[in-house]
């Protein structure tokens, strides 16, 4: 293929797109976790993985459609982020003094939860790559085949990012959030729930997670470690989008999504992590602050 | 003998020009009290001056040769020192590990460890913290850290010392104790001052010059009682017809 | 005797001992003793940057696996101690290109991008590999057993020495105090930067050289498991665990780990890691000081109340 014959793909546009939303869902929730109480949350993209199995659990042992099964998931996630939170960090928060302590050791906590996560499935479920089949006749839109699963999960992702979003811009509580986000001192001054925000942040964080985990099980195979390259997709979407920034964020999910397919389809599949890690290193090199002082320049 | 010349000194942070065509002098051993509402500049001119901000147009010259562009270890190394605002101590150190830091590597860079710890003790001993070397640095009061600030300031062996705000937050009897010890300190050692303060009645009595800032700008540079008369100042500080 | 000699005195004693073990014990111990002391050089070398500094490296293995790497494409044509020297040299080399950017980066943000850097290298690798047309390199005629041991020996020695200088020396000094407070230390002349870059140049030396002989240890090398991020976990929870301010933390972090590990008889790597993950998390939720750290302050608070 030349290199127009790339650029001007559908089939690759359509792939840019599905990765893009699935990498701004999951950024979401990254956003949120990490705006509210900035906790590198190191182990989200283990959530993925965790919702991709529960899907196929639901599947496998009791019939349920992943679609359906999406919300089910989200509710287990949720609920898993709750756990998480009041076991872990309550008492972190509580007891530790300077900030910057907090977030060092809330991320060696959320590491060791990662790695936890990804070998206790290894464990139960051994490391061998499942996957099913689901919606995967093909259709065609304007010259561009797809297989349904991945014309649902487009779908899907983009409603859960907009009702997110949505929720965010226009419910009282989701203002709650951006106020904590943006000014977490000012916000419990005016009277805001801190530690009640602290809980929806992580209970929507770990949802969205679950949910896009959901999606790209209908997609592709999956194992106990595919959980990591979404955290470092995630971060990398936050970082370059902006701290709290919720569009800022879908644009840059959007831009990874297209540099991944792309970049791709032009060097090679080898390139993909080379290139995934590449940005992601840059990006933190670029902005040494993380996020404190790219918002400061906007 | 001026040890510090600042000309036409500017600094803009994006649109905002902080500090705005900004010159003065200081003689050698003089204190000179830098006044100013909160936002006219005064901690960005400490930190133009010690190096952790670069000007954007003008210069400065400490005994005669730029300093604009070297790096606050490599201006600290000449002869300049500073408190900050918000202590910065080295916490987990004792206090007088923290002096022996400044001892170290300030002017002097003492290598012997035996010879640093002297140097270190003799300043605690001014300032009757003796009793205080070792216990880590996080555990004294306000007060002391304030005053753990300004020995290790000392300790680097410095000739200008920058104090920004070493009164705020001490209680009426600490602010005459720190006065005291600000005036011994300089009266032992060849140190010229620059004073931020917003205590006045400690800043005028220290000071024996008074430069006013207003919005970026020098607005005065005269003795405190002059400064204390001025009209300007007055309108500034409590508007027209005081 | 002076007191960096009184430091040093007790090590000497035990390398001593450990020098003997090839002598009196069989190939079992000597296996458990080369592991022992391999994660003693690697977990001694990880605390001079990110004890002393407090910039905690969660990506060590990328100066491991680099080591090994350079030793396993340059055995076969170099004299094997020049092949582990230049594995060393090229691990340093490696950080000292990256070290000033990647420095600047503060706080949990560095600990993430220490990962991503290991991960990147991996992959760079991989991908190089790959384009080399290069499926897997099969080694034979690796050195014995008690080699390797030796080795190990030397390179833990070098560690422990390297901490124990630094931490007593001036530089040691300067980088506890920019580990308190970096815009302080620069008021009070520290070259911050410069030191951070000295301190991270020395931590990847002897992991590059601890790589580059381990990578002989198995028939083939795999880039995959010289990178693998199980070694840059584990260098952190011995560290944890030990936790303490010196040289005695790693030591016992180490030892506890080796011990508990061998104890547990664990062959399944993913129950290993699990139990690494629970350790991880309890001692930062309990004693995030660690053992030693603990130790310390008890006989500290002792003492005062002693006085």
């Amino acid at each position: 293929m030349t290199l127009l014959d790339i650029l001007l793909s559908g089939q690759l546009l359509f792939s840019a797109l599905l990765l893009g939303s699935l990498y701004a869902l999951v950024a979401l929730g990254l956003n949120l976790v990490y705006g509210t109480m900035r906790l590198l949350n190191v182990a989200h993209g283990d959530f993925v993985m965790v919702g991709a199995y529960a899907a196929y659990g639901l599947l496998t042992l009791l019939g349920w459609s992943p679609l359906w099964a999406a919300g089910l998931v989200a509710v287990i996630c949720a609920l898993a982020g709750l756990c998480i939170y009041e076991l872990l960090f309550r008492s972190l928060l509580s007891a530790q003094s300077s900030v910057t302590r907090i977030e060092s050791n809330s991320l060696l906590l959320f590491f060791g939860l990662s790695v936890i996560v990804q070998n206790t499935m290894a464990l139960s479920v051994t490391a061998t790559p499942r996957g099913y089949q689901y919606l995967d006749e093909i259709y065609r839109l304007g010259g561009v085949a797809m297989t349904g699963n991945r014309l649902a999960a487009l779908v899907v992702a983009l409603v859960a990012c907009g009702a997110v979003g949505l929720f965010l811009r226009f419910n009282v509580f989701g203002l709650a959030l951006r106020a904590v986000i943006e000014r977490p001192d000012a916000a419990r001054v005016v009277g805001v729930n801190i530690e009640l925000v602290h809980r929806v942040s992580f209970c929507i964080g770990f949802a969205t997670a679950g949910i896009a985990g959901v999606l790209v099980s209908m997609m592709q195979e999956f194992s106990p470690f595919i959980g990591f390259p979404f955290t470092i997709s995630a971060f990398i979407v936050v970082i370059l989008g902006g701290l709290g920034n919720i569009f800022g964020g879908f644009i840059a999910a959007f831009l990874l999504g297209a540099l991944e397919t792309y970049g791709v389809a032009l060097t090679s599949p080898n390139l993909s992590s080379v290139l995934l890690y590449g940005v992601f290193v840059m990006a933190l090199v670029l902005f040494p602050q993380g996020l404190v002082a790219h918002r400061a320049t906007r | 003998m001026i040890c510090l010349t600042v000309n036409n000194v500017a600094k803009e942070f994006g649109g905002l020009r902080a500090i705005n065509d900004v010159s003065f002098k200081v003689e050698e051993r003089e204190i000179l009290g830098i006044m100013g509402a909160n936002g006219a500049g005064k901690t960005t001119l400490f930190g133009l001056i010690a190096g952790h901000l670069r000007p954007t147009a003008g210069d400065i010259r400490f005994h005669g040769q730029s300093i604009v562009g070297l790096r606050p270890d490599q201006i600290c190394r000449r002869g300049i020192a500073r408190t900050f605002q918000i202590v910065k101590p080295f916490g987990g150190l004792t206090v007088l590990e923290n002096l022996m830091t400044a001892a170290m590597f300030g002017v002097e860079r003492i290598q012997q460890p035996e010879r640093a710890r002297q140097h270190c003790q003799t300043i605690l001993a001014e300032l009757d913290m003796t009793r205080l070397q070792d216990r880590p640095a996080r555990t004294l009061t306000l007060s002391g850290q304030k005053k753990l600030e300004l020995a290790r300031a000392i300790a680097t062996g410095c000739e200008l010392l920058l104090l920004d705000e070493v009164m705020a937050g001490l209680t009426p009897t600490e602010v005459v104790e720190m006065v005291e010890i600000v005036r011994a300190l300089h009266h032992a050692r060849p140190l010229t001052i620059l004073l931020i303060e917003h205590v006045m009645k400690a800043f005028m009595s220290l000071s024996g010059r008074v430069l006013v800032l207003h919005l970026g700008r020098t607005i005065a540079c005269a003795p405190p009682n002059e400064i204390a008369a001025d009209p300007q100042v007055h309108e500034i500080y409590f508007g027209e017809s005081a | 005797m002076t007191p960096v000699a009184k430091e040093i005195v007790p090590w000497i004693v035990l390398s001593l001992a450990a020098a003997t073990l090839p002598s009196i014990g069989g190939d079992y111990i000597v296996g458990v003793g080369m592991v022992l002391l391999m994660w003693l050089a690697l977990t001694q070398s990880w605390a001079i940057l990110s004890s002393m500094t407090g910039y905690v490296s969660i990506g060590h293995v990328v100066f491991y696996g680099l080591g090994s790497y350079v030793v396993v494409v340059s055995w076969q044509s170099l004299p094997l101690a020049v092949a582990i020297i230049a594995a060393g040299l090229v691990s340093a080399l490696f950080a000292l290109a990256v070290g000033m950017p990647v420095l600047r980066v503060r706080g949990p943000y560095f600990v993430i991008l220490t990962f991503g850097l290991a991960e990147l290298v991996k992959f760079a690798i991989i991908a190089l590999e790959a384009r080399m047309g290069i499926a897997s390199r099969l080694i034979f005629g690796a050195p014995s057993i008690q080699f390797i041991y030796y080795a190990m020996l030397l390179l833990a020695a070098a560690a422990t020495l390297m901490h124990i200088v630094v931490h007593r020396s001036r530089f040691g000094h300067a980088l506890r105090s920019l580990r308190e407070n970096e815009v302080a230390a620069e008021s009070v002349g520290i070259p911050v930067a410069r030191y951070k870059l000295y301190a991270y140049v020395l931590s990847a030396v002897i992991p590059g050289m601890v790589g580059g002989v381990m990578g002989l240890r198995s028939t083939y090398f795999e880039v995959t498991q010289a990178f693998d991020p199980t070694i840059s976990l584990t260098i952190v929870v011995m560290a944890v665990i030990g936790g303490g301010d010196g040289v005695y933390g790693p030591l016992f972090g180490v030892v506890f780990l080796t011990v508990l590990s061998e104890v547990l008889w664990t062959r399944a790597p993913q129950l290993y890691m699990v139990i690494l993950g629970l350790l991880l998390i309890l001692f930062m939720l309990k004693c995030p000081e660690g053992l030693i750290g603990r130790y310390t302050t008890w006989a500290a608070a002792r003492e005062g109340k002693q006085r």
